[in-house]
């Protein structure tokens, strides 16, 4: 309690090359609740140049949202609140800015240090040039030439378990510090080695004339273990202070914060992680999306094994990339409506040169959700290629993103994450609505009370329940039937067909009972154990949903009765497409 | 939300930043005119590294020996076939250049050499003059004259006189409108659907085509397309803002530079340049939407149409098709007032 009381308000601020979002929580009634939020574009690019203006026009919109000062005359934030009920107790700072630092890794063997250098790399924003490993099939000069090319901000190198490998390790050293001694003296990189601590003394004496060195915890101390952490934590302050060269008006922000600031996926890592350890259900599966304008991220912690994925968001950083990533015929294939390619086509090349436009009618909508579907469809895609061995039996499925904030009907919502994930068993679907998640997570750095009390809250809603429903019966016929139970002893009996999407009516936060009955030949282990005692389940935003389209969805092949097919989902989601 | 800026003014101060990545030289001098397609610098985009073991070569017992056969120094430039070492003795043996190449460094035996590659030009994209040299990294141009910024373009410069063949602002440009007379012009048409203009133009020596806007499925015709080409308005029959249609044609036959060469992520936009012997002020950049804006409205049925922002609403409008969104009431020349969506605008100014 004494803890909540020392950092009873805090501000949490998020900040992209797009974006820049805040969010002020304090204690009421003995809770931490979020009180205000305020939004303004960051002002990275011309004609600011530093992100402290976007971030006063925040601030200026919150004192006004909050009644509350958070500023004093110089401008700067008042730590802590005052008597008066001025200022702010704890600021927490999250960032985008996705490969703004570049890096070049170094290891021995495939399988130890190059994974364990892979893996700490995939929880940085980091961009990952280049990685040299033992059995490089290159020669040198492509590796000199490459480093020379890339001029990295960072070279790690890691290899050798403790007490292990050293004569290669301080091999590969040296083909560093060749490759190094050919880059201008002003782009000479940090040099960091977390590897076979027996040698440390020796990678110093090579080393230190050269480069400027720090030596951090071995990544891989034994061939069983991973020590991702001090290295991770060690990188992190590093590109902090690169992030102050970098990028104008980040140290203003970072001076104030108790905590190294943390960039968007680590902060959402610790969130995910989080998530996936208050789950109800034993090692279950969450996967999270975050879709800001900047990134497009994907994490999944299936029975604990974290895994993240981390791209740009093309659509709105690169649209000869939007462009070559979006496929047309992809595009209609999803679209509920009948349209000629040639609009899809011109809608798309559009929305490469203003991403940020608006949808203006119904037609237009319903292209812009494929094209995020798209989006969506190719990242888990990358996200499954990636880690292999994902079997979409997702417990829990979180998104936010820039792009669905406009979205009114969550019902949409709940349909582009059905048409996209395709998650099997059954799911729960949030929505972060205000993209707080990674805010939680650089807040729990030092405080980890908040983010329970805010998940008990209303930021993060359940969208629906979903009971996505493998079955080989055919088409149309009837598979399940389902009661439900109300707590008012009334109940409702509903047949379920196969190849529909049923959207029960429970309204969000109901407690109702459910019984599923087979009526054909299911295997209803697909559900979990003991499902004949029935399952106590809440409503979401959008009911109960029971999608029995199969896996994968298989879309009629004729335009005509692949619009019949898409108007009746669309028509049991409660979606009208005119 | 961020409103995109597109200047279509009459006449603007214009100072641009060519930088360059990697090694390269800059090729002008400040106070030197410029044309839109001279070069203004070269760079070599990635460095090629070659490393000649000697010792290994010509098959020495120790790299002593090896060094002293050495016969070039560190910024020695070398052509293909050059002696890069030779062995001492009756049977002597060489090690030769493979390749047009500079020594970088010499680390016991090894000789270090960089290929000496063909560099890459950098345009200066319109006629002006050069008023600061950034020693390794780029060049600052400035000239005064009207501006007016498209919002897509196929990658490069050129300038010369312009030409309208659009009677009026809705006008499709097809091949049959492309004529011999327009040789050496730069050309502005409305709508293009057919890439045989693209054709006709590049038969015909045109030097430029202004559009206002184009069917997608030319696209990637127009990207590989010789003539520099740029796009006013963006994808789909959308006709050209009245603004930036009285500005081009009241400048019929004047020297324009057309500089499709733009860099999104370097927040630059193509743009075609008109020079003025007159001093101006620069434009100002990230102007914010409020009251008075001259505007465009990019999507939907009035797409292309300028007008004026008569209100900014602070709360978000629910659109007919479920959106909530922030709106500004914004009139058209006829006085007719509509709202559209903030995102759903550019500033013209």
């Amino acid at each position: 309690m004494s803890e909540l009381v020392e950092l009873a308000s805090v501000l949490g601020i998020k900040i992209d090359i797009h974006t820049t979002k805040l969010f002020l929580f304090d204690v009421v009634n003995g809770k931490f609740h979020l009180l205000a939020t305020s939004e303004a574009d960051t002002t990275y690019k011309p004609p600011y140049n530093d992100i402290r203006e976007g971030f006063f026009k925040a601030i200026d919109n919150l004192q006004q949202i909050s009644g509350r000062m958070l500023l004093d005359d110089d401008m700067n934030l008042i730590v802590p609140s005052q008597t008066d009920g001025s200022g702010i107790d704890q600021i927490a700072f999250t960032y985008g800015f996705l490969d703004k630092i570049s890096i070049i890794t170094a290891g021995l063997l495939e399988g130890v240090s190059i994974s364990s250098l892979s893996n700490l790399i995939n929880s940085t924003h980091l961009k990952h040039s280049d990685q040299i490993s033992l059995n490089d099939s290159r020669k040198i000069d492509e590796i000199l030439s490459s480093v020379v090319n890339n001029q990295p901000d960072i070279i790690l190198l890691s290899g050798g378990t403790e007490n292990g490998a050293n004569k290669s390790v301080l091999r590969m050293m040296e083909i560093i510090l060749f490759c190094i001694k050919h880059l201008p003296k002003e782009r000479i990189p940090e040099l960091v080695f977390a590897g076979n601590s027996s040698i440390v003394i020796k990678i110093q004496e090579t080393a230190s004339s050269i480069a400027n060195l720090s030596i951090t915890e071995n990544i891989r101390p034994t061939l069983e273990d991973e020590n991702l952490n001090p290295a991770l934590t060690f990188i992190n302050e590093l590109s902090s202070q690169m992030m102050v060269k970098k990028i104008p008006g980040f140290e203003y922000i970072f001076s104030f914060t108790r905590s190294v600031p943390l960039p968007f996926n680590q902060a959402n890592g610790i969130m995910t992680k989080f998530l996936n350890k208050l789950g109800n259900e034993k090692n279950g599966n969450i996967f999270v999306i975050d879709m800001s304008k900047e990134i497009i991220l994907m994490a999944g912690s299936i029975n604990g094994n974290f895994q993240q994925n981390l791209v740009e968001n093309p659509l709105f950083n690169n649209p000869d990339h939007f462009i070559t990533e979006t496929n047309i015929r992809e595009i209609s294939k999803w679209l509920p409506i009948n349209k000629e390619k040639e609009d899809i086509n011109d809608y798309v090349w559009g929305k490469s040169i203003r991403p940020n436009t608006i949808p203006n009618d119904k037609d237009e909508l319903l292209i812009e959700i494929s094209i995020i579907k798209n989006l969506i469809r190719n990242n888990y895609q990358l996200f499954k290629n990636k880690f292999g061995n994902i079997t979409d039996n997702w417990n829990q499925i979180v998104i936010n993103g820039d792009s669905l904030s406009n979205f009114d009907n969550p019902n949409d919502i709940a349909l582009i994450l059905l048409d996209t994930i395709q998650p099997k068993g059954i799911t729960n679907l949030f929505l972060d609505q205000h993209g707080i998640l990674p805010v939680l997570g650089s807040i729990a750095l030092d405080n980890p009370i908040l983010p329970i009390q805010i998940l008990e809250g209303s930021s993060i809603s359940l969208l629906a329940k979903v009971f996505s429903i493998q079955s080989k019966a055919k088409i149309g016929t009837p598979i399940l039937k389902v009661r439900l139970e109300f707590k008012d002893s009334t109940y409702l009996e509903e047949e379920i067909f196969k190849g529909t999407i049923v959207k029960l009516p429970i309204s969000a936060g109901q407690i109702v009972k459910l019984f599923l009955e087979p009526l054909s030949n299911m295997d209803m282990n697909q559900f979990g154990n003991n499902i004949d005692k029935g399952l106590i389940v809440q409503g979401g935003l959008c009911g109960v949903i029971f999608d029995t389209r199969g896996r994968p969805i298989q879309l009629q092949k004729n335009s005509t009765e692949r619009s019949d097919q898409f108007q009746k989902w669309y028509r049991s989601m409660d979606i009208n497409l005119v | 939300m961020e409103t995109l800026n597109f200047h279509t003014l009459g006449l603007a101060k214009i100072q641009r930043t060519r930088l360059f990545p990697g090694r390269g030289d800059i090729l002008v001098r400040v106070g030197q005119k410029v044309d839109a397609s001279d070069p203004i610098a070269e760079f070599i985009p990635e460095d090629k590294f070659i490393i000649v073991n000697v010792r290994k070569e010509l098959n020495y017992k120790n790299s002593e020996d090896a060094r002293r056969s050495v016969n070039v120094k560190i910024g020695d430039k070398l052509k293909k076939g050059d002696v890069i070492a030779q062995s001492s003795g009756t049977l002597s043996r060489s090690v030769k250049a493979q390749n047009d190449s500079e020594v970088v460094n010499i680390i016991g035996s090894q000789v270090v050499l960089r290929l000496i590659q063909t560099p890459k030009a950098v345009l200066a994209g319109f006629e002006s003059i050069v008023t600061e040299i950034l020693p390794f990294h780029g060049v600052v141009i400035e000239t005064n004259g009207a501006l007016i910024q498209g919002v897509w373009g196929n990658q490069k410069a050129t300038s010369g006189p312009i030409i309208t063949i659009m009677k009026d602002m809705f006008e499709e440009l097809t091949p049959q409108k492309i004529d011999v007379t327009f040789r050496g012009s730069i050309v502005l048409g409305g709508y293009c659907a057919n890439s045989e203009v693209f054709k006709a133009a590049e038969e015909l020596n045109i030097k430029g085509l202004i559009l206002s806007s184009m069917s997608a499925s030319i696209a990637n015709a127009a990207i590989n397309c010789s003539v520099p080409i740029i796009l006013l308005e963006g994808f789909g029959p959308i006709p050209l803002n009245e603004r930036a249609y009285e500005l081009l044609t009241s400048n019929e036959k004047k020297v324009v530079s057309l500089n499709s060469i733009y860099d999104v992520k370097k927040f630059e936009k193509p743009e075609i340049i008109i020079q003025l012997p007159v001093e101006a002020n620069l434009p100002v950049d990230g102007q914010e939407l409020r009251n008075g804006c001259v505007v465009r409205v990019n999507s939907g049925p009035n797409r292309g149409k300028a007008a004026i922002v008569k209100k900014v609403n602070p709360t978000k409008t629910k659109l007919q098709n479920g959106i909530r969104t922030a709106c500004a009431v914004i009139e058209f020349s006829d006085e007719d007032q509509i709202s559209v969506p903030l995102a759903n605008l550019d500033i013209l100014e």
